[in-house]
């Protein structure tokens, strides 16, 4: 299980990419959205946070939407990635990537300040 | 569902309606807070924080919003003002029908006339902010009503005068355009919040609210009617 509580901050921008990433691996609805993310360590993402994450992604092309009615309960409104939102996931991956490497290694290269021209 | 979680989701849905978000697009967000809730175990206002905060953070596409341009307001209100311009001719050209005299337009009225205009437009362009505080609104109709009854005390003179069968065609006919222009835009206006799955009406369970509403905007146009007869019934019995 990775290290958590991860800080807030981190969680904000990640959020959506981490979100594709669920949606890459199928069609599902919100509340599995949520669980999916705290088993994998992000903490408990609200519905108060995830479905205006889900909206924005809807309003930009990235998810279809369909409901389906619940076993005796209220419905459940699936969310899958449009051929846009597989496209926005591959690029947002590769600049994550990129990032991730790159703070990696200035947070833990020695000397980070090559000119030598601190003052 | 809770009493709770049901005002929580009335709140969200007066919000989203201010945002001229469509009935579906409303409902769909109302199936989601009840699906959520339902598999979470949380109440709405747990899992989803103020109902204002979170329909002001969702987002639409463009065709789950309404865009009411200058033309879609003038659908609407032109046929309001033309009621009230109506109303605002009956009781005088009643009376002078019965005098057998001219129908005399004060400058109080036109002034009048003029500030409602000015009241209504106030009143659109800030609706969320009269519908979020009561006692403001409430304070803002008292004076309303203050400003609209001063200028015909104020200013008594007679701007014009207009023969009185003149004015009852032209009282007849703004009633009638009133009438049947608010008839017309009647079903444009009716949107109710549906549900997504199976198309019913949500706004309550067996859908009633949304008949209860055009009930509710039928008997404005009867309103302006009845209104009409009892101000000319009152002005023909007096003058």
């Amino acid at each position: 299980m990775p290290t958590q509580p991860w800080p807030s901050e981190w969680l904000r921008g990640l959020l959506t990419l981490a979100v594709l990433r669920v949606l890459a691996d199928g069609p599902t609805y919100g509340y599995a959205i949520a669980t999916t993310l705290e088993e994998q360590g992000f903490g408990a993402i609200k519905g108060g946070t995830l479905y205006p994450l889900l909206s924005r992604l809807e309003a930009a092309g990235h998810v279809s939407t369909r409901w389906e009615a619940g076993d005796g309960g209220p419905g459940r409104k699936y969310f899958a990635l449009t051929p846009a939102g597989a496209d926005e996931f591959t690029r947002r991956t590769a600049r994550w990537t990129e990032f991730a490497r790159h703070t990696t290694q200035f947070l833990t290269t020695p000397d980070a300040d090559p000119q030598g021209d601190r003052r | 569902m809770t009493t709770d979680d049901r005002k929580w989701i009335e709140e969200m849905i007066l919000q989203l309606r201010l945002r001229d978000v469509r009935g579906g697009a409303i409902g769909d967000a109302v199936a989601q807070i009840e699906s959520h809730c339902a598999l979470s175990g949380e109440s709405a206002a747990e899992a989803f924080g103020d109902p204002r905060d979170y329909a002001r953070s969702l987002d639409f596409p463009a065709h789950e919003t309404e865009h009411t341009d200058l033309a879609g307001w003038a659908r609407v209100l032109v046929p309001i003002l033309a009621g009230v311009a109506a109303l605002v001719l009956v009781g005088a050209t009643a009376a002078a029908l019965r005098r057998g005299a001219d129908v005399e337009v004060g400058w109080g009225s036109l002034v009048s006339l003029a500030v409602w205009i000015g009241l209504v437009a106030l009143l659109v362009r800030h609706t969320e902010f009269f519908v979020h505080r009561v006692a403001v609104g409430a304070l803002a109709f008292a004076v309303a009503l203050a400003v609209l009854v001063l200028p015909t005390i104020l200013l008594p003179e007679t701007a014009f005068t207009v023969p009185a069968p003149l004015a009852a065609a032209l009282t007849l006919g703004l009633l009638a355009y009133a009438m049947i222009a608010q008839r017309r835009e009647r079903h444009r206006l009716v949107d109710p919040v549906t549900d997504p799955v199976d198309g019913r009406d949500r706004t309550e369970p067996s859908g009633r609210m949304s008949r209860r509403a055009q009930d509710a905007l039928m008997a404005t146009e009867w309103h302006l009617v009845i209104a009409a007869v009892v101000i000319a019934s009152i002005a023909w019995s007096v003058g």
